[in-house]
């Protein structure tokens, strides 16, 4: 999908995600967790048609699992004893907290990797720009430098065969040309850069302070957002504060009766994207009917 | 008022015995296209550099020069920045983001220009080059000629008052060359922004220029209207000089010398078709010589230095084929010129010559139990040690030849001895190229691969560079080059093909390879196709030409 969620300002995203990320961290509860992992698969679903996932679910439910197993085993804090694994007590406070921490694990890393599809290295780097403008400048240029090395030592390495340096026998002989080759790379760069001083000095760096091209706009909508979001997440607070959506698991499993509203606030939050996802096929819908 | 006031300006880099730039006075009028030539070393990029403080080399400065009336030191650097735009020979170096459209920006946010501005500035200058299709791009997938391009867009976002350009396309094909000139002859003449420009391709320049400078040993040898200083160089027969004319001239200046002066001097192919139109049919009798017929050796046949057949190559299992069906064989002593497009395969096809990579499916086979030499393009990545004399000395141990005469006589050959101490870095171009040659031919290769070598060289490096490669094939040895430069490869090969789309499409021995071709042929003979069919070289036509009837 190219408009929707993946289309509002990068400053918005990466909030809603820092935003989910905490609440996924601190509203422990099962159900709370299962509903932000199933808003971030129908998320992946409509980001990528499920691409991403599909090559990862592997990994992650060998993970899920291994942690679900490893828990109750090592872990005998809890009252309830189940039974007795090589006279360890397994109990089910250790069991259900291998399922819920597995399945926050799961979660996170869904959406971790939901957030890059969304924030893209571009974006990332706007980001970044707009915090540490160095670095971001830094980290741009060494963008640029790494293919360029590439490159050169690809053709340093392919000069050095034709001049038959790679027949050394011995190991030691090919650490050598190896070490060789990447000091040809680097007096090589070196040279170059030069000029790439004095050209950049050429185009005015460092003349002034300076300023940064701005390729993303706060729209309304993105405004709109901003004040919804924060006005669900002092709701979600508050209730958390007041223990809902929270598990207690040790010495035994306790928790509040879930709060109707501020679960449906929960899941409003964590189908935003959804939201703003659908919104925007109706609406193509809705051009194409007028039309 | 004078963009430039240049008054006698002298520059001598530290440490050096000799300036580089001597008494040089020079006014260069708003709006102007300035060509300046010269050979390497004559100090025309100093000059060139010398034209805006932030690249001034460091060194000793004599006399003064003015912008627009205004001191060059007086010239606040945000002012140089924006107003003095410079564009270097390296495509490369002068890019430091890593997207086109981060480059195109880079030079703006340098100078603090407002979001706004910089987004107006962008609308208007990259549908004017058209950048639109791979604004979003990322520097590294692009060719060298769009690199370019972008160098002189970025500078352009300034909206400079003079653009100075450092041999803007020496690392360029001639296509996208002659597309970066079209559009800096249109930057000059909508924009009537000032141009000063180093050149050593300089034919193609000469109709664009207003006025053309030719330096020599740091000062100006001549001065003037290009055609004006044409006549001069033939007049004079400056010998330095001489290998800057174009052809057409030469041919025109040669034979036409009983010609009525009314004409103009020709330097252009329509020109000068137009001028040999009118000459041919005044004076067809006197065209009785005959053809030049190259005999074509037959002498090796069977003895062929390599054969390829059927070679298949790609980058990767999910790369497109770069090279398909590529049979060929290459006989001994030949001088092979291979053509091709930007990304057709030419430098593939010579890595997988040289070992470099292996085909996919094919087979080639060396026919001797010598070596193949390769001659990259940038000798760069040949330099592993700190002086001249040490890298030939470890090549001559890996090989176990220090104490032949073979290794001597090739430091002889390339004129090595002066510069053995020096670091291989700190030797010019030329000689850089000299010591990969003695490098490459240590190993007595019998075939020998070059990839561009005449790329950025000025005329009469490349009439050495010619010399020592028909030296080498007169001893036995078989050449077999990649290259754009037509009159370089009719000057001297033997041989030539065409490579195009991965696959080879003509192969012929240059007279009808040359007089075959409509696109891929010199400027003579497009000059003289219609009456003399079988030409492609000056030589030839004046072969066909007989004046000794003339008095």
């Amino acid at each position: 999908m190219i408009g929707g969620f993946v289309s509002i300002h990068p400053m918005v995203s990466a909030l809603y995600f820092i935003g989910l990320l905490l609440h996924i961290m601190w509203l422990n509860h099962p159900l709370y967790l299962l509903i932000a992992w199933c808003c971030l698969v129908i998320l992946h679903l409509q980001t990528d048609n499920g691409e991403g996932l599909r090559s990862v679910w592997k990994g992650y439910s060998m993970m899920a699992l291994v942690v679900i197993v490893i828990n109750p085993l090592v872990s005998s804090r809890g009252s309830t004893i189940l039974t007795y694994f090589r006279n360890r007590p397994i109990t089910l406070e250790s069991v259900v907290y291998g399922f819920v921490f597995a399945l926050l694990l799961i979660t996170m890393l869904m959406m971790f990797q939901v957030a890059q599809k969304v924030i893209t290295e571009d974006r990332f780097l706007y980001l970044t720009a707009w915090v540490l403008p160095r670095t971001a400048f830094v980290i741009v240029m060494i963008q640029r430098l790494i293919p360029l090395l590439h490159s050169r030592l690809q053709e340093i390495n392919a000069v050095a065969k034709t001049q038959g340096r790679f027949n050394a026998a011995n190991r030691l002989g090919k650490v050598r040309v190896a070490m060789e080759s990447l000091n040809v790379l680097l007096v090589w760069t070196l040279e170059e850069s030069l000029h790439t001083a004095v050209s950049m000095r050429a185009s005015g760096y460092g003349s002034s302070l300076r300023s940064s091209y701005v390729r993303y706009r706060m729209e309304t909508r993105d405004y709109f957002l901003l004040m919804i979001m924060g006005v669900m997440t002092a709701s979600i607070v508050l209730g958390g504060v007041q223990g809902y959506g929270q598990m207690n698991f040790y010495p035994s499993l306790a928790w509040k009766p879930v709060h109707l509203m501020h679960t449906s606030v929960y899941i409003i939050w964590c189908a935003l994207p959804i939201f703003i996802n659908l919104g925007e096929i109706i609406q193509w819908k809705l051009i194409r009917l007028k039309t | 008022m004078e963009t430039y006031q240049v008054k006698n300006l002298g520059f001598t880099y530290p440490n050096a015995e000799e300036s580089v730039l001597k008494e040089i006075s020079l006014k260069v009028n708003k709006g102007e296209f300035l060509l300046i030539g010269g050979p390497t070393g004559s100090g025309k990029t100093t000059l060139l550099r010398l034209l805006k403080q932030q690249t001034q080399p460091v060194g000793e400065l004599t006399g003064c020069i003015r912008f627009e009336g205004v001191s060059l030191h007086d010239l606040g650097e945000k002012e140089s920045a924006e107003q003095i735009g410079m564009v270097f020979q390296q495509p490369d170096n002068q890019i430091v983001m890593s997207t086109v459209w981060q480059q195109l920006c880079y030079g703006m946010e340098n100078l603090g220009y407002h979001p706004t501005m910089m987004q107006k500035r962008m609308a208007e200058v990259v549908p004017f080059f058209g950048m639109e299709s791979w604004l979003h791009q990322s520097v590294e997938t692009l060719s060298g000629g769009q690199k370019q391009l972008l160098n002189l867009a970025a500078v352009m976002m300034l909206q400079p008052k003079v653009l100075l350009l450092d041999e803007p396309t020496a690392q360029l094909d001639p296509v996208t060359a002659n597309a970066f000139i079209d559009l800096l002859a249109r930057i000059n003449q909508e924009m009537s922004v000032t141009v000063i420009l180093c050149e050593h391709r300089l034919e193609s320049l000469y109709p664009m220029a207003n006025r053309l400078l030719l330096m020599k040993n740091g000062s100006v040898a001549y001065q003037g209207k290009p055609d004006e200083i044409s006549l001069k160089i033939w007049h004079d027969q400056d010998p330095d000089f001489s290998l800057y004319l174009s052809n057409i001239s030469k041919l025109y200046l040669k034979m036409g010398k009983n010609t009525s002066p009314s004409v103009a001097l020709p330097m252009t192919v329509k020109d000068g078709k137009r001028w040999f139109d009118g000459f041919y049919n005044s004076h067809a009798k006197l065209f009785k010589g005959k053809h030049h017929q190259i005999t074509k050796t037959n002498k090796f046949e069977n003895n062929q230095v390599m054969e390829c057949s059927n070679l298949y190559f790609q980058y990767g299992k999910m790369k497109e084929p770069v090279l398909k069906r590529i049979s060929f064989k290459i006989y001994p002593e030949e001088y092979f010129v291979l053509f091709g497009g930007n990304g057709a395969g030419k430098s593939t096809l010579l890595k997988l010559m040289a070992g470099i990579h292996l085909p996919q499916r094919g087979t080639m086979h060396h026919h001797q139990s010598k070596p193949v030499g390769y001659v990259a393009q940038n000798p760069m990545a040949y330099f592993t040690k700190d002086t001249v004399g040490d890298q030939l000395r470890q090549r001559a141990d890996d090989l176990n030849i220090k104490h032949s005469n073979y290794f001597t006589e090739l430091i002889h050959e390339f004129n090595l001895e002066p510069i053995m101490d020096k670091h291989p870095f700190d030797i010019s171009g030329g000689q850089q190229q000299q010591l990969v040659l003695a490098l490459v031919l240590m190993a007595d290769p019998d075939l020998i691969l070059l990839d561009e070598p005449t790329k950025g060289l000025d005329p009469a490096r490349k009439q050495t560079l010619g010399k020592w490669l028909k030296n080498l094939q007169l001893k036995g040895k078989t050449i077999f080059m990649v290259s754009h430069d037509i009159e370089f490869a009719a000057a001297h090969a033997t041989r030539c093909g065409m490579l195009f789309d991965g696959e080879i499409i003509a192969m012929d021995h240059p007279t009808e390879f040359f007089t075959n071709n409509y696109y891929y042929t010199t400027m003579v003979h497009r000059a003289v196709r219609e009456y003399l069919p079988e030409e492609f070289t000056e030589e030839g036509v004046m072969a066909r030409w007989n004046d000794t009837i003339f008095p």
